[in-house]
């Protein structure tokens, strides 16, 4: 019975244009597990391309999945599936993803090029990927922000290179760290999080 | 021992009985417990079924049985026909599995359902279920093709629809084709198991062709009135990379072959290949049949869109063998249907009320060595059917290198989800 208003509810939804919040809707388990596919399950993948989502803030990932829906972040495939949800559908899924322990990948990394990436990250980043990238912190903007440290290799080089080539947008004060970096700091940097435990 | 003995009784009496000698059922192959969940089949679906029942609820004892003690997959087997990858890379066992989760992995065969007696048979002992998870795969309908039997046809003619031996056989035969040799595919009507997955496999054959046979061609038999999936991006990369080698004919239905010819018959045209891969259609795996599950069609299993529980209660069935509404028969699917069935089925034994089914699925496949596409979709649960949902998913407006990239990476832990 129940499930047939809900069903009722639904079909509502569906016809109307932007899935409008429900007032019976799919658990945040329900929402977030089926993420598992492509980001290991309850977020800790198992790489190389696909980032590891378990552990981030809800904020951040509320955050992302508002900028892929509204194209302001490129995406593969992340834009077209944050379209198929309500946007505080965005905030249960935060909210279930952020409680799952973040997995650090265990992946082979350059240590030299990782050296070099800390003393860079050391003066540019550390500001607001706190505790070598491990926390974030921004104290002047307060937007939320990501983990760095364990999240897998490939990943970070296609979003540096997402960066540089001004297809992601930066967030207030990053981009003037980025102006600073020289010529192959940027697959240093990446090393050096991706080395990180 | 009282269960077996009640139904001894109850085979004395002439219920249904699914054929079983009365000694499968005289011993239990596990101790009996009354709160127990079989899964049977240790595929994409059943094992995800099998590891989140027991993430969400570890007072449950889980019992996950499949004939195989490593599990072959087949996405990816198109780059193994075209020599891009090993099948070792496609095989995980489940010994990590059933450590973490202290699921009971049993790898042996279950010959027969008792749903009388709510148990399952295998050739070492019953084994008794409070529900039952059946994702068994596919089966293939070689009697709709005169010429055709389900044990030589293959060897022959390889399907290479079930990974394995299949996958090698045709990869071999493959190589082994002579200059300026043809392939003959033959595509069957929808729905079957992974709809973009022969087109894949046309667009990786013709990459490996091109490379080492450059005369040769392949032509694609499609039951289909056209390309099943993805249409439009696949059009453009035959005609970009393969034009004058994949000779494509849609609404052409092999009906008949004549294995001693290696051909094929479409009742309009007789059409001799070096290699055929014969794609038969397809319908729900044998143990569905067995344990009554399989809908009027009789080819696929009815099940309701919320919990997955068949026309034969307490026994729900995930994956291929199953319908899904608008869901494609894929990988994808199955692992998200096993997260369904597990939060659903708990609520049903836990006396809750089940959960608003939330799916995806995206399939990616791969148009030559390091460029792919995916198409995605959402589903959720509209009356009594599963449905697209329009606002999103769809196709991206190439193939790239990037979702060449990132299906490997969706690859690594749909096998990592599985298999830890
Ligand atoms: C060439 C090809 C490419 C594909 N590519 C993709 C892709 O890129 N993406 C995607 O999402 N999907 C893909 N698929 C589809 C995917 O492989 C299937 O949809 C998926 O395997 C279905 O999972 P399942 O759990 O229903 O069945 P299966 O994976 O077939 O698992 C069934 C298991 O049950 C066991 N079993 C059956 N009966 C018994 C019994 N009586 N006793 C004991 N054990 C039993 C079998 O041994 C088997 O391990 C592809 C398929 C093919 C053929
Ligand atoms: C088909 C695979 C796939 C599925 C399913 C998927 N993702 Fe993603 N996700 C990706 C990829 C690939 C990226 C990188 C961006 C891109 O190219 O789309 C990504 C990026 C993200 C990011 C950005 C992470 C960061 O560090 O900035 C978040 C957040 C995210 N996904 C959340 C989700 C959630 C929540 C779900 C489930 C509703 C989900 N994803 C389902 C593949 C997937
Ligand atoms: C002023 C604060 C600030 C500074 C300084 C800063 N960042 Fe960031 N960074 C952010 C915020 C906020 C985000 C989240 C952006 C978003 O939501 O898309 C972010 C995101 C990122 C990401 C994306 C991670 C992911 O999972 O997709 C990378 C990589 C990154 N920063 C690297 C750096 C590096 C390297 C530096 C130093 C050169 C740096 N940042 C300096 C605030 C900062």
């Amino acid at each position: 019975m129940k499930t047939r208003s809900r069903c009722l509810l639904l079909a509502a939804a569906l016809l109307s244009p932007g899935l409008p919040a429900l007032a019976e809707r799919p658990s945040p388990a329900m929402l977030s597990e089926s993420c598992g596919a492509c980001h290991g399950t309850r977020g800790a993948s198992a790489g190389p391309a696909t980032p590891i989502i378990g552990g981030q803030s809800a904020g951040y990932i509320a955050a992302s999945l508002n900028a892929f829906r509204d194209g302001r972040r490129p995406s593969s495939v992340m834009g077209r599936l944050a379209k198929g949800f309500a946007r505080d559908d965005y905030v249960l899924m935060g909210n279930f993803l952020a409680a799952q322990p973040f997995v650090a990948a265990r992946q082979a990394t350059d240590p030299a090029l990782a050296a070099r990436g800390r003393n860079v990250h050391e003066v540019l980043c550390e500001r607001c990927h706190a505790d070598r990238g491990r926390r974030f912190e921004d104290r002047e903007a307060k937007a939320p922000g990501p983990i760095l440290s364990g999240q897998w290799l490939q990943y970070l080089l296609i979003t540096f290179n997402e960066f540089i080539a001004k297809e992601r947008p930066f967030p207030a004060g990053m981009d003037e760290a980025f102006r600073q970096l020289k010529r192959g700091d940027a697959e240093a940097l990446a090393h050096y999080y991706a080395s990180r435990p | 021992m009282s269960t077996s003995r009640r139904s001894f009784l109850r085979s004395a009496a002439g219920l249904a009985l699914g054929g079983l000698s009365w000694r499968s059922r005289a011993e239990n192959l596990l101790p009996r417990s009354e709160r127990r969940v079989v899964v049977v089949g240790g595929g994409f679906g059943g094992a995800i079924a099998a590891k989140y029942l027991r993430l969400h609820d570890p007072s449950v004892d889980v019992v996950l049985i499949d004939r195989k003690t490593t599990y072959i997959a087949c996405p990816f087997t198109n780059r193994v026909i075209a020599g891009l990858r090993d099948l070792a890379e496609n095989t995980v066992g489940y010994d990590e599995l059933a450590a973490r989760h202290q699921i009971t992995v049993l790898p042996t065969e279950v010959t027969a359902v008792d749903t009388a007696a709510k148990q399952v048979v295998t050739p070492g002992g019953a084994i008794n279920y409070t529900r039952l998870v059946l994702s068994p795969g596919i089966d293939f309908r070689y009697d709709e093709i005169d010429g055709a039997d389900p044990a030589r046809t293959p060897e022959i003619m390889p399907h290479a629809w079930q990974a394995g031996e299949q996958t090698l056989l045709l990869r071999s035969q493959l190589a082994a084709m002579r200059s300026g040799g043809t392939v003959v595919m033959s595509i069957p009507l929808a729905p079957f198991r992974c709809p973009p997955g022969p087109y894949e496999r046309v667009s990786l054959m013709a990459w490996y062709l091109k490379r080492t046979n450059p005369k040769s061609k392949i032509i694609v038999l499609d039951a289909n009135p056209d390309i099943a999936a993805k249409a439009r991006l696949f059009r453009a990369a035959w005609q970009q990379m393969y034009k004058g080698m994949v000779d494509y004919r849609p609404a052409q239905k092999v009906t008949r072959v004549i294995l001693e010819r290696r051909a094929v018959d479409t009742g309009a045209e007789t059409i001799r290949g070096d290699v055929v891969n014969l794609i038969p259609p397809q319908k729900a795996a044998p143990l569905a049949f067995q344990a009554g599950v399989v809908g009027d069609d009789g080819k696929w299993c009815p099940v309701s869109q919320i919990t997955f529980e068949s026309r034969v209660p307490g026994i729900h069935v995930i994956g291929d063998s199953c319908i899904a509404g608008a869901m494609p028969k894929s990988a994808f699917s199955a692992n998200s249907q096993g997260k369904v069935v597990a939060l659903n089925m708990l609520a049903v034994m836990n006396g809750r009320e089940p959960d608003a089914p939330a799916h995806v699925n995206v399939c990616y496949s791969y148009v030559n060595d390091r460029e792919a596409m995916s198409v995605a979709g959402l589903y959720r649960v509209l009356g009594d059917n599963t449905v697209f949902v329009p606002q999103a998913g769809g196709l991206p407006t190439s193939y790239t290198e990037l979702e060449g990239i990132q299906a490997a990476s969706w690859f690594n832990n749909m096998l990592r989800e599985m298999s830890s």
